[in-house]
């Protein structure tokens, strides 16, 4: 009867590991580069502490055309931090796994403006995302659609 | 201790995979698609557009000015018809109301569905029903507008768009416990296709079928939708209704200066008989200054000043309540004139803005 | 008897008031020094490195982090243990919780780094910071984009000094 107890403790421990396992994998699909549907810029998204963050890591146009430098976070809200380097900016910020393909509780900054949108992801299928950005309520949103990108050349 | 050794070996599988999609994504200038490329479609909006108002709540306030009415008559050129009716109106002015909410935002189809109202009281002096009928019916109840509207903006490609925009709007001096036949409503349509050769610059032509300046008409529009280099500077043009310039003082503060023709064709309950409808046709030129600001998060406010100029203030007697075109140059009959003095006006509103 | 029923009522009250007011006091604290490696190879860009503390650590023992009432941070000192590492063009330093946003502390620009400062610009804005260091733990993230590969790991390494107040 004991021995019944242990293996079924070790049992149920191994199907709730691996459940864990499994929904952590499901949830680093999000991970990787990812393009917008502008085609201006790549995202890099990463899992730091457990939730997902985005990060801009190639810029179509990085210099800006005014200034003749790098382009930077010109339009932060917060004056000290104008000058940032847009390559590199994180843009999805706090996104949590919550099953069944979609992460929340996120936001994305908009660096055209410098408005923090909330925000909700849907993986579509392995390599396509729909991000919705949205003040408050879904409705006040947009939908876009972003592709992964690979390194095909570096894989094989 | 095998459950132990099973627990690390999935652990370090599971590092490994990581370490092993790190790598993947390392050099970005040789990226491909995993699958196909998505499609490009052109943006609705560009960089330094002034806040789309998704709810505005606004209070509108003329200054007092002079109101002349003629007698009902048949067609006259202007120049005949004589005064009938005259007095000051100390007070115009009213709430306005709109809402324009996404039903689908996507990338390729925005479509939004919108409701608007606006109440218009007149304060005149001398308005008694038997020596200024006109007169007396604007004073003793308020102009209104309540409308239905929907705008469809559909990219065709990372360039080209077209925008389609139908509004159904229901005026006239209805209570809301006395409406009038829905038979009156004014259907208004536009559309467009345009261009945006780059992020800061958009430009459509199309046509309307409009009741901006009082009566029917078919008219042609150009929009056009630019902001300079330095996102200082620009322009938000939907020629003939509106025509702004625009200044970004800072992120959080836009100055826009120009015109926007205003106006509707109302039935009046009062003056209407034998199933026909008697509609006021109204239209004004509003040039002004606009103050828009962030008051917080995605609530802004806006302020205007400026001169509300006549138009036209005429009225036409329907027929069973049929609509009909005059366009700029028939000759059917109008049934009075009425002539405004300018008058400053001012607003007040607060919205729910998306950037 | 009114009076002294008055009287009665405003000490109560203005005790209330001296509770809900009390004084933030001070926190000595040590320079916060992490240490953390970003694993290589490390390509040509954007690259991370991320350090996961407990600030309960850095504070005196009669203190509470739930207790930290006002949050700065005077200075933040960037640097990398390997010389032979190519210098990269910027950093960016976040910080994050696992309750909370990711925030922007500051960053350094490349005329700094070009002139061997690896100090952090900070932000001007960190109001956020209290509830950032009141959550379980802390992670502080630095966004650096190197000039060109490093086929190694890179050690990096952090130097906060806090300007930490409490309430009692």
């Amino acid at each position: 009867m004991k021995k019944f107890k242990t293996l079924a403790i070790i049992l149920a421990g191994i199907f709730l590991f691996t459940s864990m396992i499994g929904e952590t994998e499901e949830g680093d699909k999000l991970i990787g580069v990812w393009e917008p549907s502008n085609k201006k810029i790549y995202l890099k998204i990463d899992k730091i502490s457990g939730k997902y963050y985005g990060k801009i890591v190639w810029l179509r146009e990085p210099i800006d055309p005014v200034t003749g430098k790098p382009k930077t976070d010109k339009n932060n809200p917060d004056e000290s931090l104008k000058d940032v380097p847009l390559k590199g900016f994180r843009m999805l910020k706090d996104f949590v796994y919550k099953g069944d393909g979609e992460w929340a509780d996120g936001t994305i900054y908009d660096p055209q403006n410098g408005s923090t949108y909330n925000c909700v992801i849907k993986l579509r299928d392995d390599n396509t995302l729909d991000i919705r950005g949205y003040i408050g309520l879904k409705t006040f949103g947009r939908t876009d659609v972003w592709k992964r990108l690979v390194n095909k050349k570096k894989k094989k | 201790m095998k459950l132990k050794t099973l627990m690390c070996s999935l652990f370090l599988v599971h590092l490994v995979t990581v370490a092993q999609d790190e790598e993947d994504y390392s050099i970005y200038d040789d990226l491909e698609y995993a699958d196909e490329s998505s499609t490009t479609f052109v943006s609705p909006k560009i960089i330094g557009l002034s806040p789309n108002r998704f709810i505005n709540v606004a209070w509108d306030v003329q200054s007092p000015y002079t109101i002349n009415a003629s007698d009902t008559l048949g067609y006259a050129p202007d120049a005949s018809w004589s005064i009938k009716e005259t007095s000051n109106v100390s007070y115009t002015g009213g709430l306005r109301l709109n809402a324009n909410i996404p039903v689908i935002s996507r990338n390729n189809v925005v479509w939004q569905m919108g409701a608007n109202y606006m109440n218009t009281n007149f304060s005149i002096d001398e308005a008694d029903p038997t020596n200024e009928p006109i007169l007396s019916e604007l004073n003793s109840r308020s102009l209104n507008t309540g409308g239905l509207f929907t705008t469809v903006f559909k990219p065709l490609n990372d360039k080209q768009f077209l925008i389609f925009q139908g509004q159904a709007d229901y005026n006239g001096n209805y209570t809301f416990t006395d409406f009038h036949s829905f038979v009156l409503t004014k259907y208004s349509a536009a559309i467009l296709w345009g261009k945006s050769p780059h992020d800061r610059l958009q430009w459509a032509i199309g046509a309307t079928r409009t009741y901006r300046v009082g009566e029917l008409n078919y008219v042609p529009i150009i929009m056009y939708n630019w902001t300079s280099k330095r996102e200082k500077w620009g322009t938000e043009i939907l020629f003939p209704a509106r025509v702004h310039g625009k200044y970004w003082m800072n992120k959080n503060s836009l100055i826009m200066f120009g015109y926007e023709l205003e106006g509707g064709s109302y039935h009046l309950a009062g003056l209407s008989n034998n199933g026909n409808s008697f509609e006021l046709r109204r239209g004004e030129v509003r040039p002004r200054i606009e103050w828009n600001r962030k008051l917080i998060g995605f609530f802004w406010l806006n302020a205007q000043v400026g001169a509300r100029i006549n138009y036209g203030f005429t009225y036409d007697e329907l027929e069973n309540g049929k609509e009909f075109f005059r366009g700029f140059f028939g000759q059917q009959e109008i049934s009075a004139f009425s002539s405004l003095g300018t008058s400053l006006y001012g607003l007040v509103g607060i919205s729910f803005v998306s950037l | 008897m009114i009076n002294s029923f008055l009287k009665t009522q405003f000490i109560a009250l203005l005790v209330i008031v001296l509770w809900g007011c009390g004084k933030s006091e001070p926190i000595q604290t040590d320079v916060q020094k992490l240490e953390t490696i970003a694993v290589g190879p490390l390509f040509e860009g954007v690259n991370t490195a991320t350090v996961e503390f407990d600030i309960q650590k850095l504070l005196p023992g009669e203190v509470k982090k739930d207790q930290l009432s006002e949050v700065r941070i005077k200075s933040i000192l960037i640097g990398l243990s390997n010389s032979e590492a190519p210098v990269p063009n910027s950093f960016t330093v976040l910080l994050a919780s696992p309750n909370t946003s990711m925030k922007e502390c500051g960053f350094i620009k490349e005329e700094s780094i070009k002139m061997n400062n690896y100090q952090v610009s900070l932000a001007e804005e960190q109001d956020f910071l209290v509830e950032i260091l009141q959550d379980n733990m802390q992670t502080l993230v630095i966004d650096f984009d190197l000039k060109e590969d490093w086929f190694d790991d890179l050690t990096v390494t952090a130097a906060i000094d806090w300007e930490l107040k409490f309430k009692k």
